[in-house]
């Protein structure tokens, strides 16, 4: 696929008045692909280091292994609680970021808060605080498109 | 001829009888490769009159992306994995399953090696409520594929290594 067909796929995200319904299912398609893969690579890391089953996964969650197996094939009816208790089951932790699609750049969680106009927006409603919290002007972001989901996962501690 | 030169044949024939699906998000790239029947490469392109296509081709992207699945191999019956390989398995087709629409899609087809998927025929689920059903959308697939592919079956393994060289887990 050439780099203006995708453009043109991402288009419509932007100039039309709402999302057309077929594309909001599509990026719901790919957040809930990207967190069963983070769920499904912690366990089949672990799994393989002979760290974990899936019948020890279910008893520090409260559940049974067959809703363990269930979960782990298909992430269609996941909840965010189902997400927090699989990987806290296996000692993980989601970290989040996101990815500008306009400028498709990526932007990390601790990032967002200091993107400019945010700042500026902050700046305006309080100055005073603006000025005792120090807050600096954010760099310009780099316009590299990553390709890596925007959930990683950090091990806890 | 390889079976190899014959997908890449359907691909370049004039007009096209299968195509590559490609991601469409920006910046992504394919890892595994999936070849579409013109149905299924004409629904999976926008814009989509409901949700069911949408999702469709996000579940497609999963695996041309390169991305984690779940994989039922025999003996396993896990009715919940992305990709299920269908009994009996000397059929030699596999499923796709896209759960998160309403209705429920099923996409149908087989390797044509490893790590490389021709999908060839689709069908709603509730629509496959017997097994009849079931082996009707398994005939079909296989008739679709000998009219492509008249010298080369779909190919076989004996471990799911055979045709997803890594990135999957077994339910």
């Amino acid at each position: 696929m050439t780099t203006s067909q995708q453009n043109t796929f991402l288009s419509d995200l932007f100039t039309r008045e709402s999302i057309p319904i077929g594309k909001l299912a599509y990026f719901r398609g790919r957040l809930s692909n990207r967190i069963h893969e983070l769920v499904l690579e912690a366990f089949a890391h672990l799994e393989a280091a002979g760290g974990i089953t899936r019948a020890d996964l279910a008893r520090r969650i409260g559940k049974k292994p067959e809703q363990i197996t269930r979960w782990l094939g298909n992430p269609g009816n996941w909840e965010s609680d189902t997400v927090s208790d699989l990987l806290l089951g296996m000692g993980f932790e989601p970290r989040l970021s996101l990815i500008d699609l306009r400028k498709r750049s990526f932007i990390a969680a601790e990032e967002f808060a200091q993107l400019p106009s945010l700042t500026s927006l902050r700046a305006a409603n309080d100055p005073q605080k603006h000025a005792e919290e120090g807050l600096a002007t954010r760099p310009q972001a780099q316009n590299t498109f990553q390709r890596k989901p925007e959930l990683a996962v950090a091990q806890a501690s | 001829m390889s079976i190899y030169d014959e997908l890449l044949a359907r691909v370049n024939e004039t007009p096209p009888r299968l195509f590559e699906l490609q991601p469409q998000m920006p910046g992504s790239l394919a890892v595994r490769r999936m070849f579409l029947s013109e149905e299924l490469f004409l629904r999976t392109r926008a814009p989509w009159e409901d949700e069911s296509f949408g999702y469709l081709l996000s579940v497609l992207e999963k695996f041309v992306e390169g991305r984690m699945i779940s994989l039922r191999f025999p003996p396993s019956k896990n009715v919940e994995a992305n990709l299920a390989l269908l009994d009996p398995p000397e059929e030699r087709i596999w499923e796709i399953r896209s759960r998160e629409s309403d209705p429920q899609l099923r996409v149908f087809g087989g390797f044509a090696k490893t790590n490389t998927f021709v999908a060839l025929t689709w069908d709603q689920r509730p629509r496959l409520d017997s097994e009849e059903a079931w082996k009707f959308a398994i005939k079909d697939c296989q008739a679709k594929w000998r009219r492509l592919f008249p010298a080369y079956p779909p190919h076989i393994g004996t471990h799911p290594n055979d045709y997803v060289s890594a990135k999957y887990l077994l339910v």
